[in-house]
């Protein structure tokens, strides 16, 4: 019975994980059809600003939910602004240029902080089931993505912001037509992906080691699942992660890692196959 | 039959070929100068041993000039940043040897990277100084082993951990060639002190999550925990380990740890009490020690890196290496490596240490040491460990053209 | 006369090989030979790409592949002729297989890249995990993230102690990457090849013209794949190693990388990009400098750059972004481009 549980909130905390570090991926992607290949650096900068300021005596919770954040968008309205906007349309121009950008960040960042620095450790306690013992800030960071998931879901499909944003990312002439800046837009929805990239390497701090190279152990697990999922961010995501992810953990749990990892792979390459605008394609029909 | 032969006419003709080449180069080292040359990673996910061995090894190159140089020649050291990317090692390697004409070459961290790099320093006749822990095995002519071998390090580790901690051991390492074989010894010495493995898993280099990985071992509860992961991905497991309330629950033991800088990353509250072995650590009182720490932070500044028991491989290198070519009077290969016959002794930060003629590797003392606080204190000490000769089948003397890894078999 | 211009950049490769060996020194050669194999695998993705206009991002798969292959075969048999043939052989059967399931399935532009790259990234995976001595194949040990060492050099045919000098293999390397330029300038040139490019330019009309795009498009992946092979072979022999990392993120970028530095839809300019960025990454790590931060900016100024170059209408419009006029164009053109086929 222990077992189940603790099983369960493997799987949960596998699907969690991968949502949480696709996210900033997916909107972007799903928004600009920009693929964002310094999406890991932008997650290692978010763990980088909240170890800092947690470091120099600010709130840890500030620190992963202001702090981050906020550092991390600001830097992605620079990149947007100097990276992305020339090269818009171009995908696989962007993918490289990002490339480079998430290069050069790893480079920036050991220059300037060095190659370790002291992190920050899980708040919070664990909480025992039966001969186990899990992590209280594991379970509540699978509750905080799932708010988090909602909140975007909210905003894009309840929200003024949302609505300019879906209708400029359907028909850009239009949009403009009536008024409203595709460029700024774009810009914006940039700054939001990247915000939510280091949101998500400030809640992953405490429970990872941040290091300049952080992000590269995540960048292809989070292409694959925004990618498997389709244009429809933030469902999109969603099933493609609650499909991947308990595949993943499963396996790992009954076999071994690499199994995992490959399954997780496998699938994505089965699903695409069948689904090839991903698993929005399932409802979406035309686009 | 025909496959080695072929192998070894290939390399052999490979070397006739560079023949000439050589000994034109021979006569580059006619002039005051002479080359050395450092490859280790200075970038990429593997610059946090990189960088503070490469430290080590310039340092000692330093120290070597500072006192007239080596056989009258002040040394010149050429550094290579392997990048993390083993491509790079074959390349750097061929540029030391041919372009650079270096007359030793230390680095490649990684065991990848070493099997990279061998090949290319044996057929240039480019002696080759190894100075990283690793899981033992390296028996060749052309090179030199000048940090602890795993069976250095796992077997008294292994043997106080069942003595003090408890019979049952879980071992969690990093998938791929030298953890493994590192846990050929977990079983082992288990057997030999009464004790059992509950567990033995291994995990990627670039896995995150290990939630399932914490399950396993709590529902195994054993008494202690071997761990040989490494890497920034997996310093995850030990934060998340931490905050599953595990540490102070069941002590882990670890050949690797601090190799990595975890105990300056993580937070006391997630490495404190973790235990380690190596021949070295920077807080070790010793007056030698104090002497050479004192002497680094003269020549590169209080704030560096912690010099942990990889990084001083970098400063023992070039030392036991420059022991050997006093003895030998000479900077050919074949000679410095004929000097190794009747053992080089020399004592150093890590105390005495002896170069084995018979293995090319290291005999030295073995510190048991744990961390509090980010600050290492002394366990025990194994004084003067011998380098495991692998049943014998490692006799550099009888069987000079060796090139393989030897597995342990225990 | 205009024949002849297409095949122009033979010249240059070819008096390299002619004068190369009395010009450089053993390690230039080693280097030059090095560089060039990487030059031929590239040369496969540039035509897949530039001419047919299917994205593979995981071009290094085949390269991996051509790579153990050689290495297992070469150590197996003992002669390395047969390891070359294997060395084609197997990724281009790959590619048909994967080809099959991607190109019959109707996967097109990101997707289709997508699953490359998955691909790649499986087989980089897989082949880290085989460290324990048990995973072998025949006398090769797999050898896990470790790799391949100590792989023997190519010989001349029917010969194993023969051995190939240093010299004659630069020669070599140099000269094939001079055949399969000309060998794919041809393809280009021939119906077949005019065919893709016309299945580049528009699928739909070349499918109402009766052809059947999925049989091209194997047909030119599967050409990717060999060429890719053969220059995962050429770069074992040269340097005696294969590892994981010839399947990772990085060698995949690395592909794209002078595809598109190069130019898309030219052959000799990604073969040029090639050796440039090789030179640089090489010459950075003896400098000193951190390389990932020189490296990074270099990427991205170029790419910056050069799509200032190539698309300057583009370019102009979005700097003037704030004129109506104006601010329609480049917009329009951005999700709709993909649909059309970048």
């Amino acid at each position: 019975m222990d077992q189940t549980i603790v099983l369960l909130i493997a799987v949960a905390n596998s699907v969690a994980l991968l949502v949480l570090i696709s996210l900033g991926l997916a909107v972007i992607f799903g928004m600009m059809r920009v693929i964002n290949f310094a999406h890991g650096e932008f997650i290692m900068l978010g763990g980088y600003a909240t170890v800092l300021a947690a470091n120099h005596g600010v709130n840890l919770w500030i620190a992963m939910l202001l702090i981050a954040p906020v550092t991390v968008g600001l830097i992605g309205f620079v990149v947007e602004r100097l990276i992305i906007r020339p090269l818009y349309g171009q995908i696989v121009t962007t993918m490289l240029a990002t490339w480079g950008l998430s290069i050069f960040l790893i480079g920036a960042v050991t220059t300037i902080f060095g190659n370790t620095m002291l992190g920050v450790s899980a708040p919070l306690g664990n909480v025992p089931i039966g001969v186990y013992s899990v992590s209280v800030y594991q379970l509540l960071l699978i509750a905080i993505t799932a708010v988090l998931v909602a909140a975007c879901l909210y905003v894009l499909n309840r929200t003024r912001w949302g609505l300019i944003a879906r209708g400029t990312v359907q028909n850009p002439a239009m949009a403009s037509a009536i008024g409203i800046d595709p460029v700024r837009v774009y810009a914006m929805t940039f700054m939001a992906g990247a915000a939510l990239s280091g949101l998500a390497g400030g809640l992953l701090a405490p429970l990872s080691g941040v290091i300049p190279q952080m992000g590269t152990a995540y960048i292809a697990d989070a292409f694959v699942t925004v990618i498997s999922g389709g244009s429809a961010m933030i469902i999109g995501t969603l099933s493609a992660a609650g499909l991947l992810g308990p595949t993943q953990a499963i396996l790992s749990y009954a076999t071994t890692p690499v199994i995992g990892e490959a399954a997780l792979l496998l699938l994505a390459i089965g699903l695409l196959r069948v689904l090839p605008r991903g698993i929005s394609g399932l409802w979406q029909g035309g686009r | 039959m025909k496959l080695s032969r072929r192998r070894f006419v290939g390399s052999a003709a490979a070397a006739a070929a560079v023949a000439m080449t050589m000994a034109r180069s021979t006569f580059a080292i006619a002039s005051d100068t002479v080359a050395v040359g450092s490859l280790h990673d200075l970038t990429g996910s593997l610059d946090a041993f990189g960088l503070p061995s490469h430290m080590c090894m310039k340092f000692a190159i330093e120290e070597l000039n500072a006192t007239g140089g080596l056989l009258g020649k002040r040394i010149d050291l050429k550094t290579y940043d392997g990048q993390s990317d083993i491509k790079k090692f074959p390349q750097y390697a061929q540029q030391a040897a041919l372009n650079d004409k270096v007359v030793m070459l230390q680095g490649a961290i990684t065991g990848a990277s070493r099997e990279a790099t061998r090949p290319v320093l044996r057929r240039y006749k480019v002696p080759f100084v190894y100075g990283t822990i690793y899981e033992g095995g390296l028996c060749e002519t052309n090179a030199i082993s000048v940090n602890t071998g795993s069976d250095q390090q796992a077997v008294p580790l292994l043997e106080w951990s069942f003595k003090n901690l408890g019979k049952k051991c879980f071992y969690i390492g990093a998938d791929y060639n030298a953890p493994r074989n590192i846990g050929i010894w977990n079983n082992a010495i288990a057997k030999k002190e009464g004790g059992e493995m509950v567990g033995e898993e291994y995990y990627p280099l670039d896995v995150t999550d290990f939630s399932t990985a914490i399950s396993k071992i709590q529902a195994a509860k054993p008494d202690f925990l071997h761990s040989c992961l490494v890497g920034g991905p997996h310093m995850s497991f030990y934060r998340q380990w931490a905050a599953a309330g595990m540490l102070k629950k069941i002590p882990i033991v670890s050949v690797v740890f601090g190799g990595g800088q975890e105990h300056m990353i993580l937070t006391p509250e997630e490495s404190d009490g973790v235990i380690a072995a190596y021949n070295y650590f920077q807080e070790l009182d010793t007056p030698e020690n104090k002497e050479f720490i004192k002497r680094f932070e003269a020549s590169v500044g209080t704030d560096h890196p912690y010099i942990n028991g990889i990084a001083i491989g970098g400063y023992n290198g070039p030392m036991l290496w420059a022991e050997a070519v006093k003895k030998a009077g000479s900077f050919n290969r074949d000679d410095v490596m004929a000097a190794l016959a009747d053992n080089i002794e020399w004592t150093g930060p890590g105390g005495k240490m002896i170069l084995d003629g018979k293995t090319h590797s290291t005999q030295q003392d073995v510190r048991i040491i744990q961390v509090k606080n980010r600050v290492w204190s002394l366990v025990e000490t194994r004084p003067q460990i011998p380098p495991y000769d692998f049943n014998g089948r490692c006799n550099l003397k009888d069987n000079p053209k060796n090139v393989d890894i030897l597995n342990p078999q225990v | 006369m205009a024949r002849l211009r297409n095949y122009l950049f033979v010249l240059p490769v070819l008096l390299l090989a002619a004068i190369g060996p009395s010009v450089f020194e053993m390690f230039g050669l080693v280097q030059i030979s090095s560089f060039a194999t990487m030059a031929l695998a590239v040369l496969g993705l540039a035509f897949v790409w530039g001419f047919l206009g299917v994205l593979s991002l995981g071009h290094a798969a085949f390269f991996g592949l051509g790579a153990y292959a050689y290495a297992i075969a070469v150590i197996n048999l003992g002669e390395s002729s047969y390891a070359v043939v294997a060395a084609i052989a197997v990724p281009a059967l790959f590619s048909v297989l994967l080809g099959y399931f991607l190109f019959f399935g109707r996967v097109s532009d990101v997707y289709l890249g997508v699953i490359t790259l998955c691909v790649t990234l499986v087989l980089y995976n897989f082949t880290s995990a085989t460290a324990d001595p048990s995973y072998h194949i025949g006398a090769a040990p797999l050898g896990g993230f470790n790799g391949i060492t100590a792989v023997p050099p190519l010989n001349w045919p029917g010969d194993p102690e023969a051995v190939l000098e240093v010299e004659t293999m630069c020669r070599l390397c140099l000269i094939v990457l001079a055949a399969v330029y000309a060998g794919l300038v041809v393809l280009r040139r021939s119906s077949i090849g005019r065919i893709m490019v016309a299945i580049r330019e528009s699928e739909l009309r070349s499918e109402l013209l009766g052809y059947d795009v999925r049989l091209y498009k194997m047909l030119g992946f599967t050409v990717s794949a060999a060429v890719a092979g053969l220059a995962g072979a050429l770069f074992t022999a040269v340097n005696g190693y294969v590892g994981p990392s010839a399947f990772d993120l990085n060698q995949a970028s690395q592909f794209l990388l002078w595809v598109i530095a190069g130019g898309l839809g030219s052959l000799a300019g990604p073969v040029i990009a090639s050796f440039a960025f090789q030179y640089l990454s090489t010459w950075l790590g003896t400098t000193g400098v951190n390389t990932d931060l020189v490296f990074g900016a270099i990427i991205m100024l170029f790419v910056l750059l050069r799509l200032r170059e190539r698309l300057p209408a583009l370019w102009a419009s979005a700097s003037r972004f704030r004129r109506p006029g104006h601010r329609v164009s480049a917009f329009t053109a951005g999700p709709r481009a993909l649909e059309s086929g970048e």
